[in-house]
């Protein structure tokens, strides 16, 4: 398209990467606070604030709960739309299966409850439609959690973990092919960003922060896109292929026949019941099949804790109930093991997994990062601010390039590109100190207490980047040649005072201030603590930089003004 | 810039040939093209690692590993040749080619 193949590549890079660029800080943000997202969750709901625990007794613990949980208003509404005909009514709808889950992060024991359905699916790709249900488990005492805590907005896995992967925008899907655009754009950039430099591995060690603005910024964009490149492609790429099945259905889709002969045959070969039986059957103790299951793993060399237990066909004489390891010494594919629900019998044991297996395994367990590492999450984490920093460099080098000729020209461009810069970066950063701070502030019993956190994260972010247009002077007349818009540092200031202030309402609210947490031991609320004040003050640190270059700009104006000369374009 | 200088002056003059609908197009061709010419290879060398041997599931996974890279491919090759009707061509047509052997083939091997 280009001259030359290098200026193609230079030319998607800047285009694909200015218009997906937002979306990708989104994903990345997000992403990257979701590397702590049970730990955020123990912030946002304090009554949840104690240690993580083992499985506990699936007898005592989960069954006996399996009747008390009621099919979920929203899975209702969501399965209603993709069935024909109307449902049963929600009361009337049986427990087909019930999984239980969870990890050496997580206090809590999470029961998701899959109802059966007699309709038929209007989409034939859909072979499988449930209602399901929700609760959870103290794992300590055993107990559910009372519904007024367990319907409490989690924010970490129940706002931020999805808004990194869908966007929270459910209709057709469209957020997650977003995020898969986004992904492939983001490899792209990454491919195309290593082409348009030639003295790639000089610009490594490249980074002159005295020089000028343009200069610097395009190092530190350059500096953060290679030193992270193999991070950032591993970690895009393991994320897209998550959803692969939901972005490539072609292998399924176009070869249906053969696809789903092929699938039902691999199903049948593990000899476990596909279907249930009809026939009622007596459940003998789920407990005793996780003992089993604890010495087989030790005695192949892989002792561990219970991860997940699902008990498959619920009543059925064809029950059956399949437990996973913990996987937190690995990144991949834990060991699975299935047993007869009406016996205890072993019925099948997953195989090792073969080599494709442990390609896509090991992509799928870095991405959800299962594994128990402090150090590796903290790096996966830093890996993903330095996407960020990657994507917000490259909104500066944008902007920064063009300001001046477009000012010139009276074309409001780099304005406005600038004003989406500022959203995406201190705008986010506002957004989601706000609903930190909402999540304190507001009282529990307020209804709609979910739906006002969320409303308070939204309309901060569509505030921040109608200040950062306003603030950004653009359209006719528009003459600021020079300077970053006054808005960044108007917004680092207020992103300091959000992130010290819901620091300080942890504090007030529950007394779990950050002496006490870090005396304790209680890393989950004194990480976030310690995150948001460090938030708070590198975010002032950059307020006062970018006061100082205002005044100093401002200064030598007026100065060449005295002089009678016209201000020096940059 | 690591770019030349004389190529930033290749690159602006460029900028002001480029009609709005090419722009569209050629955007079009590297995106929807170039995913119609993945949804294709992951159909085709699905059946193609079933017929060398692999595992359904197996076969499946490994063109979605490889449709990544595909996709990656088609989407920085889209905005490469000349001619956006020849960009469209290769990976639409090429894609719809992959699709319809893939959908031929696999009822021809039941």
């Amino acid at each position: 398209m280009r001259e030359t193949f290098r200026l193609s590549m230079a030319y998607l890079h800047t285009w694909l990467g200015l218009v997906v660029g937002f979306v990708l800080m989104t994903i990345f943000f997000f992403g990257s606070l979701s590397v702590f997202d049970r730990e955020i969750d123990r912030w946002s709901v304090p009554e949840t604030r104690v240690q993580a625990a083992p499985f506990p007794s699936f007898d005592k613990s989960v069954l006996p709960y399996i009747a008390s949980v009621k099919p979920d208003p929203e899975s209702v509404e969501h399965t209603a739309g993709e069935v024909i005909g109307a449902l049963p009514p929600p009361d009337k709808l049986k427990p087909g299966d019930v999984t239980a889950y969870t990890n050496h992060r997580d206090p809590i024991l999470r029961m998701y409850v899959a109802y059966d359905v007699p309709n038929k699916p209007r989409d034939p790709n859909l072979d499988h439609v449930h209602v399901y249900g929700y609760a959870s488990v103290d794992p300590v005492t055993g107990k559910r959690l009372p519904d007024e805590v367990q319907e409490r907005l989690a924010i970490g896995t129940g706002f931020f973990f999805p808004l990194h992967f869908m966007l929270h925008l459910e209709w057709m899907e469209l957020g997650y092919w977003i995020v898969g655009f986004a992904g492939m754009v983001m490899l792209a950039a990454l491919v195309s960003g290593v082409v348009m430099h030639r003295k790639i591995f000089r610009e490594l060690f490249t980074f002159r922060p005295g020089r000028a603005r343009l200069r610097s910024t395009l190092d530190l964009h350059n500096m953060t896109g290679v030193m992270a490149l193999p991070f950032l492609f591993v970690i895009t790429v393991s994320g897209l292929l998550i959803f692969a099945y939901l972005y490539l259905p072609s292998p399924t889709s176009l070869m249906r026949p053969l696809a789903t002969a092929q699938q039902d045959a691999e199903a049948a070969s593990t000899g476990l019941p596909v279907d249930p039986s009809g026939r009622p059957g007596q459940l003998a103790s789920v407990d005793a099949m996780m003992a089993a299951a604890k010495a087989r793993w030790a005695a192949q060399g892989v002792p561990g804790e219970i991860g997940t237990v699902s008990l498959i066909h619920i009543g059925d004489a064809d029950a059956y109930v399949s437990i996973s390891r913990d996987n937190v010494d690995r990144v991949a594919n834990p060991e699975t093991l299935h047993f007869k629900g009406t016996t205890g019998a072993l019925l099948y044991e997953d195989p090792p997994a073969s080599g494709i297996e442990s390609v896509y395994g090991f992509f799928y367990g870095l991405h959800f990062q299962f594994f128990r590492h402090w150090t590796l999450r903290w790096l996966l984490f830093a890996g993903g601010l330095a996407g960020c920093a990657c994507i917000a460099t490259g909104f500066l080098f944008f902007v920064a390039k063009r300001k001046a000729k477009h000012a010139a020209a009276g074309v409001p461009g780099a304005r406005i590109a600038e004003a989406f810069a500022v959203a995406s970066v201190t705008g986010m950063l506002v957004a989601t100190g706000a609903m930190l701070l909402g999540n304190r502030l507001l009282p529990t019993d307020l209804p709609g207490h979910t739906g006002w956190q969320e409303a308070i994260f939204w309309l901060s972010w569509v505030a921040a980047l109608l200040h950062a247009g306003l603030r950004s002077r653009f359209g006719p007349g528009a003459t600021a040649a020079e300077g970053l818009s006054p808005a960044w540092r108007e917004q680092a200031w207020l992103v300091s005072g959000l992130a010290a202030a819901a620091a300080i309402a942890n504090w007030i609210t529950t007394g779990d201030h950050i002496v006490k947490t870090v005396g304790d031991g209680y890393w989950p609320v004194a990480g976030l603590d310690l995150v948001l004040l460090a938030t708070s003050a590198a975010s002032g640190y950059a307020a006062i930089r970018l006061g100082a270059r205002l005044r100093s700009a401002r200064a030598v104006r007026v100065a060449e003004r005295a002089a009678g000369q016209e201000p020096a374009h940059v | 810039m690591a770019l030349a200088e004389g190529e930033h002056a290749v690159m602006d003059s460029a900028r002001v040939r480029a009609k709005p609908v090419l722009v569209a197009s050629r955007f079009g061709a590297a995106i929807v093209g170039g995913y119609l010419f993945t949804y294709g290879f992951a159909a085709l060398a699905t059946l193609a690692g079933f017929g060398a041997g692999l595992p359904w599931s197996e076969a499946q996974t490994l063109a979605w590993m490889l449709g990544a890279l595909v996709y990656l491919g088609a989407l920085l090759w889209g905005f490469v040749p000349r001619s956006t009707v020849r960009a469209w061509a290769v990976l639409a047509g090429g894609g719809a080619a992959m699709g319809m052997a893939a959908w031929a083939l696999s009822r021809w091997a039941m």
